[in-house]
C-alpha cells in the first residue's frame, strides 16, 4: 500500500479556489464584555489542496472551523463555497472535531454512513460506499464491529471514514490526531499521507503540531494568538509521495525553525494575556 | 436557561479496550466481532452471584422454623416456613387468581405510565417552555402520598381495574418521565455539533442521536419503576377490592391466617422480582452495545 501517486500541485489548477475565506472577524459578548475570537481572517483552499492551520491554544482554529462547516456565523467577513459566499455550507463539508464521537450503539459500518444517512442517501448505496472506504482504510473485516472494541487508531479511521463520506469535497480536520498517543498519531499520519491522493479531497487540517503540518500540508498558514489572525502563509517545498524523512531536509529544517519560532512568540503572547 | 431535572445523571459506561486485543498493521490493537457471553459462562456467574444471599436465607428460614416451633410460640401468631408453604400449597390455585388479577392491574398501569412518561419526557426535552411548566407541577405530584389518594381514586373510578391502574401508573410514572428527561439532556454537545455539521436537523438529531444515548436511562428509570409498580397494585387493593393479592391479604388477615398472609407477601416478591428480570431481559436485548464490556461506571 505504498503511495502510488501524487496530485498535481492544486493552486495550479484554474477557477476559483474551493473555499474562500474573507475578512472572517468573530466577535462573543461575554460576561466580561466583548471577546473577538478571530480578527480579519483571509485565507483560501484551492481544489484538490491540502491546507493545515497552526497557532497556539486558544487563537480561535476551532471556532474558525465550525464557521467554515457552517456551524457558526461570523460577526463580519465572508465564507465562499466555490465561489458562492451565500452556499449554506452545513451538509456540505465533511467536518470532524479530535474526539471520534462515534455511536456506541452503532457498528463501525453504521457509524461510517451516519453522514450518508442524514443527506437522505439509500442505506444499501451508503454501506456499499463505506465498505469500499473500509478496504482501503484497513477497517475491513471489522465493518460489524461496535466501537468500544474497536482500538483508538481505528475508531479515529472509522470517524475518518464518516467524514470522507458525509463531506462533498471539503475536509474540515480539528486536530484529528491529537488525542492519540504519540505512536498511534504518528502511524495515522503515515497512512493520511497514503490515503490522501487516491481520496482526490480538499484538506483543511488544524494542528498544533508543526511536523504534522509539514509532513501532510501543501501550504500551512499560522495564526496568531487571540485574537486569531493569519501572521504566516508558507508553502510546504516537498514533492508528494512524501515520506517522514524528508523533514530532515535543510530547507524543511529551516522551515520548520521558522514555524516554530513563529509559534512560540504566539504561545507566550497567548500565555501573557492570561485567557486561553 | 434550562435547569437539571437531577443533581447527577448517571455517566456513559466507561469504554475501555481488552488490554490483549490482537495488533493490526497500523500498531493499534482490535478485536473482530462483537462478543456474547456464552449460556454456561453465565450460569456460572448466576451461581457466583445467586450462591451467598440463598445460603444467607436458608440459615434465617432454618432459624425461623426452630423459633417459630418453640412450644410457647402460638402458630396462627407465627407459623413456621414449613406451615407457609403447606398454606401456599392449600390456597396456590386461589393464589394463583388473584396473582393474575393484580399482575393485570400492575401491567396496564405501568403500560400508561410508560406512554405519558415518554410524552412527557420528550416534551420536557423538545420545549423549555414545557420543561417550566411540567416539571413543578411533577415534583409536586410526587410530594401527595398515593395513601391519602388511593381511597379517592377507588371512589372516583369504583373497585375494579381502573383504580387499581391509575395507582399504579402515578407510582410509576415520574421514575420514567425523570430518566428520560435526564438522559435526552445528557447527549454530549460535540456530537449534536457533529450531526448539525451533516445537515442533520433536530427531528433527525433526535432519533439517531438523543433518543438512543437516552434509552440506557430510560431503562434505568424503567426498572425502578417496575419495582414499586406491584406494590402500588397491592396498594390500590388494600384500600378497596373484590380481588387481587392485596385483597387476599387483608380478608386472610381478618381471619387470622397468617401462613396464607405470608404465603401472599412471598408471591408478591416474587411477581415484582419476575418483572423486573423481565425487564433487565428486554433491556439486554434492546441495548446490546450498552453491555459489551459490562456496566463499569453506568447507572
Amino acid at each position: 500500500m505504498a503511495g502510488r501517486d501524487s496530485i498535481a500541485p492544486a493552486t495550479a489548477s484554474t477557477g476559483v479556489p474551493l473555499l474562500d475565506v474573507r475578512g472572517v472577524t468573530m466577535r462573543y459578548r461575554t460576561p466580561e464584555g466583548a471577546l473577538t475570537a478571530l480578527a480579519d481572517i483571509s485565507l483560501t483552499v484551492a481544489r484538490g489542496e491540502f491546507v493545515a492551520l497552526v497557532g497556539p491554544s486558544g487563537c480561535g482554529k476551532s471556532t474558525l472551523l465550525a464557521i467554515l462547516a457552517g456551524l457558526e456565523q461570523p460577526s463580519e467577513g465572508t465564507v465562499a463555497l466555490a465561489g458562492d459566499p451565500q452556499a449554506r455550507r452545513l451538509g456540505r463539508a465533511g467536518y470532524m472535531p479530535q474526539r471520534d464521537l462515534l455511536l456506541p450503539w452503532r457498528t463501525a459500518l453504521g457509524n461510517a454512513i451516519a453522514g450518508l444517512e442524514v443527506k437522505g442517501v439509500a442505506r444499501g448505496e451508503a454501506q456499499q460506499r463505506a465498505r469500499a472506504l473500509f478496504a482501503d482504510f484497513g477497517l475491513a473485516g471489522f465493518e460489524r464491529s461496535y466501537p468500544p472494541l474497536l482500538s483508538g487508531g481505528m475508531r479515529q479511521r472509522v470517524a475518518f471514514a464518516r467524514t470522507v463520506l458525509a463531506g462533498d469535497d471539503l475536509l474540515l480536520l480539528d486536530e484529528p490526531f491529537g488525542a492519540l498517543d504519540a505512536l498511534t498519531r504518528a502511524s495515522l499520519q503515515r497512512w493520511l499521507l497514503d490515503i490522501w491522493g487516491r481520496l482526490s479531497k480538499t484538506c483543511l487540517l488544524v494542528t498544533h503540531d508543526v511536523d504534522e503540518a509539514l509532513l501532510l500540508a501543501d501550504r500551512v498558514y499560522l495564526l496568531s494568538a487571540r485574537p486569531g489572525h493569519v501572521r504566516l502563509e508558507r508553502r510546504v517545498p516537498l514533492e508528494r509521495p512524501r515520506t517522514r524523512e524528508m523533514l530532515a531536509r535543510a530547507d524543511l529544517l529551516a522551515l520548520k525553525a521558522e514555524l516554530l519560532a513563529a509559534l512560540d512568540e504566539q504561545q507566550e503572547r497567548s500565555l501573557a494575556g492570561g485567557r486561553i | 436557561m434550562k435547569t437539571p431535572l437531577t443533581r447527577a445523571s448517571p455517566r456513559p459506561p466507561d469504554y475501555g479496550r481488552p488490554p490483549d486485543a490482537p495488533t493490526d498493521e497500523h500498531g493499534s490493537a482490535a478485536v473482530p466481532a462483537a462478543r456474547v457471553l456464552p449460556v454456561a459462562a453465565l450460569l456460572r456467574r448466576g451461581i457466583i452471584l445467586l450462591g451467598p444471599p440463598l445460603a444467607l436465607l436458608a440459615a434465617l428460614l432454618l432459624l425461623w422454623q426452630w423459633y417459630a416451633s418453640q412450644p410457647d410460640i402460638d402458630a396462627q401468631f407465627l407459623p413456621t416456613p414449613l406451615a407457609v408453604w403447606s398454606a401456599f400449597i392449600a390456597q396456590r390455585d386461589l393464589l394463583w387468581h388473584h396473582t393474575l388479577v393484580t399482575l393485570n392491574e400492575t401491567l396496564v398501569g405501568f403500560f400508561w405510565a410508560l406512554v405519558a412518561g415518554i410524552a412527557c419526557g420528550v416534551a420536557i426535552d423538545f420545549s423549555p417552555w414545557m420543561r417550566r411548566a411540567l416539571y413543578p407541577l411533577l415534583v409536586t405530584s410526587q410530594t401527595i402520598p398515593i395513601i391519602t389518594l388511593a381511597p379517592l381514586l377507588v371512589y372516583w373510578f369504583g373497585f375494579g381495574l381502573t383504580s387499581k391502574a391509575i395507582v399504579v401508573t402515578l407510582v410509576c410514572f415520574f421514575a420514567i418521565v425523570v430518566a428520560l428527561a435526564d438522559g435526552l439532556r445528557a447527549a454530549d454537545p460535540e456530537l449534536l455539533k457533529l450531526y448539525r455539521s451533516f445537515g442533520a436537523g433536530r427531528l433527525r438529531i433526535f432519533w439517531s442521536v438523543r433518543l438512543p444515548g437516552a434509552l440506557p436511562q430510560l431503562f434505568t428509570g424503567i426498572r425502578i419503576a417496575i419495582t414499586y409498580s406491584v406494590v402500588g397494585a397491592i396498594f390500590g387493593e388494600y384500600v378497596g377490592a373484590s380481588e387481587g393479592l392485596g385483597f387476599y391479604m387483608q380478608l386472610k388477615l381478618h381471619s387470622f391466617a397468617t401462613a396464607s398472609v405470608i404465603a401472599a407477601i412471598l408471591v408478591t416478591a416474587a411477581l415484582s422480582i419476575a418483572l423486573f428480570l423481565l425487564t433487565a431481559l428486554i433491556e439486554r436485548l434492546a441495548l446490546p452495545w450498552y453491555y459489551l464490556h459490562g456496566r463499569q461506571a453506568g447507572a
